[in-house]
């Protein structure tokens, strides 16, 4: 046991090692052993790789160290100086210790002293000038993508027929869901705050926020087979459990837009940047699906095939959702008033940001090598057809995004989020069987499409998107955080 | 370590470099014993926030591991606390209970980092903590024992028996996985 201990003992990190360590003085270890117990060597070398496993959010630490400073810069340089020290029994600080005052170091915007402010006072407004420059020309004109960031699981819930039903309220009042016909409140941590159940014989389908978050509009379904679009106001406070009764006060009175045909299913709702349109797609009968603008008060007006729109930050042009040719799901460029519309890529379940990205869900057929040969090359392969999200930013495209072959896509799109190709089960059986068989021919498994994205939705600030990802029996809701980044030189955007 | 503890307390080291030495211990302390490592980012921060703020008020006379980790246990037992308080009907259950997973999915998981904290959830509170704040925290059997108000004594029986409970579910857990795998 002791031989297959690490020594950890020079990492000035560590609070303490967890290698038998001698006291001072008694020469005595401390030992995490118990003597003559047969499979504890195994579970504390089990332990101490789990501790290595448990990862530190590295970001954090930079991003907290930050605040810190700042919070401690404004409260002044003095404020957080430990006065324990001048209580020890040593009383004066030892050479080498940080002078008095020093609490955190100070930022770099903050002055040495005061005495040198006077002489480079011109510098500070100088830099300011210069950083502002940059940032205009860094925010208007260099090429940028949009990366993913930290990853959090907001909620999880159980696998049903129809997809998980989603909206972010804005500046971080939490989510709406819908499950089961039900209207679910969920906080800014995820957590399920309320559950709005409709009355007898109806369900919800389809939440849609304007970007203020005032108006919530929803799909009611009747069980007789008719549906109406109704739209309620949504109290201006975050989405905790006292939340839940006003919402569901709202529900009973709300207005309703646009009654639909029994036998038609609206749904795909979404607002305008301006929150005075609702775009829609409503599906026939036959499975023919059109969509929809409610302009407020008039006639909704038609813009021809397709489902889940998209609005672009603007208002000026929707994505949607349209069948190729093959049947295969292709993204289409149309304008509010019904005129010109261009096929734009490959990809189904467009979500556009408010700062301009549009992000959509992409099948491709990834194939991963799970063992090689002695020489180097491939031996047993698995590939499948599986989803991943990419985006792209239509405005580089201008206003006529270059024409295509079918089936080709844009070559300026970019991998957002890519399948996980951990391998699984089936997988690991498989390798078993060929081990046990004796194969040792290269060999491909075929597996069935994985379609782990549901659907997604940008927050209004563009900041976060939000995944509906389907995760074995289960539908994970996940907020991924996103950054964006110049493009290096020489890459194409 | 005991050297860095005693110039902790003598010297006027700076809050900074204090962070800097703790933040990863106190992170992958909360983080091995929540489910949800956002929680425990949250949470770490509030630990150092609060840390910052009574900094004045740090006396020197524990070492400042124990001081900061008294703060950490703390907060983490107020959460515990808030998450107990809270109500769940019997319809949100339903939905918030994770369904069981097939063998794809225990995959996607890390499997190590599942199975300690399975095997931590199972053992009595007392002797929890004392296996968190040693193999996450990284602290001494000393600093385990001031930071939960118990002699050193006490904390390393505490110990002794969370290892033995520890490896007791570790090789029925163990033989359960090579029973499958023979199968």
């Amino acid at each position: 046991m002791g031989g297959n201990r690490t020594h950890n003992g020079n990492n000035p990190d560590k609070v303490t090692p967890l290698d038998p360590r001698r006291h001072k003085g008694t020469g005595r270890e401390e030992t995490d052993l118990i003597p003559d117990e047969g499979s504890l060597g195994e579970l504390l070398i089990h332990m101490r790789r789990v501790r290595q496993t448990v990862p530190v959010n590295t970001r954090l630490r930079e991003e907290l160290r930050a605040r810190l400073l700042q919070m401690q810069a404004a409260e002044g340089a003095g404020g957080t100086q430990r006065p324990g020290a001048a209580s020890t029994p040593e009383g004066a600080p030892q050479p080498g210790a940080a002078p008095a005052g020093e609490g955190m170091p100070p930022s770099p915007a903050q002055p040495a002293g005061k005495g040198r402010w006077p002489k480079y006072f011109w510098l500070f407004p100088a830099v300011l000038l210069l950083v502002a420059g940059y940032w205009l020309w860094w925010s208007a004109l260099t090429p940028k993508i949009l990366e993913a960031g930290t990853t959090r699981e907001i909620s999880r819930f159980w696998l049903e027929d129809s997809p998980l039903e989603f909206v972010c309220a804005p500046r971080g009042r939490g989510f709406l869901a819908v499950r089961g016909g039900a209207l679910l409140l969920l906080d800014q941590y995820g957590n399920q705050t309320g559950i709005i159940k409709p009355p007898g014989g109806q369900s919800y389908a389809w939440p849609a926020l304007t970007p203020s978050g005032d108006q919530l509009a929803l799909v009611r379904r009747y069980e007789t087979g008719e549906a109406e679009i109704i739209r309620a106001a949504m109290p201006a406070v975050p989405l905790a459990p006292e939340a839940a009764p006003q919402v569901e006060r709202a529900l009973a009175g709300a207005n309703v837009l646009l009654k639909v045909d029994k036998g038609k299913n609206p749904a795909g709702l979404v607002w305008s940047p301006d929150g005075k349109t609702l775009a829609y797609s409503l599906e026939e009968p036959g499975g023919k699906e059109e969509i929809f603008l409610w302009p407020g008060g008039k006639e909704p007006v038609s813009l021809g095939p397709g489902r889940n729109p998209a609005w672009s930050p603007d208002g000026c042009r929707l994505a949607v959702e349209r069948a190729g040719p093959a049947g295969e799901p292709e993204l289409w460029l149309v304008t509010p008033g019904g005129g010109d519309a261009r096929r734009l890529t490959g990809g189904r379940q467009p979500a556009w940001s408010p700062r301009g990205y549009l992000a959509f869900i992409r099948a491709k057929t990834t194939e991963r090598v799970l063992t090689y040969s002695r020489d180097g090359s491939p031996l047993f392969t698995v590939r499948q057809r599986q989803e991943e999200i990419r985006t792209i930013n239509p405005e580089l495209l201008g206003e006529r995004p270059p024409k295509q072959e079918e089936n080709q896509t844009l070559p300026t799109d970019r991998l957002l989020l890519a399948p996980d190709t951990t391998p699984g089960g089936t997988e690991l059986n498989w390798l078993r069987q060929l081990e046990m068989e004796g194969v040792r021919e290269p060999r491909t498994l075929l597996l069935d499409q994985l379609n782990n994205y549901q659907s997604m939705h940008f927050s209004p600030d563009g900041k976060t998107l939000l995944v509906a990802r389907r995760d074995g029996g289960t539908v994970a809701l996940v907020q991924v955080e996103l950054r964006e980044k110049t493009t290096g030189r020489g890459e194409k955007q | 370590m005991h050297k860095r503890d005693e110039n902790e307390r003598g010297t006027r080291a700076s809050f900074a470099e204090l962070y800097d030495r703790y933040f990863d211990a106190v992170n992958r302390y909360l983080r091995y014993r929540m489910d949800n490592p956002w929680d425990a980012d949250d949470l770490t921060a509030a630990v150092f926030l609060k840390a910052m703020e009574n900094f004045p008020k740090y006396r020197g006379d524990a070492p400042f591991a124990v001081w900061l980790f008294r703060i950490a246990h703390n907060a983490y037992v107020d959460y515990l606390r808030g998450r107990r308080e809270r109500v769940f009907t019997e319809e949100e259950m339903s939905y918030l209970e994770a369904a069981p997973s097939g063998p794809e999915e225990e995959l996607l998981r890390s499997e190590e980092v599942r199975q300690l904290k399975d095997m931590l959830r199972r053992l009595p509170p007392e002797q929890r903590d004392v296996v968190s704040l040693r193999y996450a925290g990284e602290l001494k059997f000393s600093q385990i024992a001031q930071v939960l108000g118990k002699s050193t004594a006490a904390v390393r029986m505490i110990h002794h028996r969370a290892l033995k409970a520890l490896r007791a579910h570790y090789a029925k857990d163990r033989e359960e996985v090579e029973g499958v795998g023979r199968q």
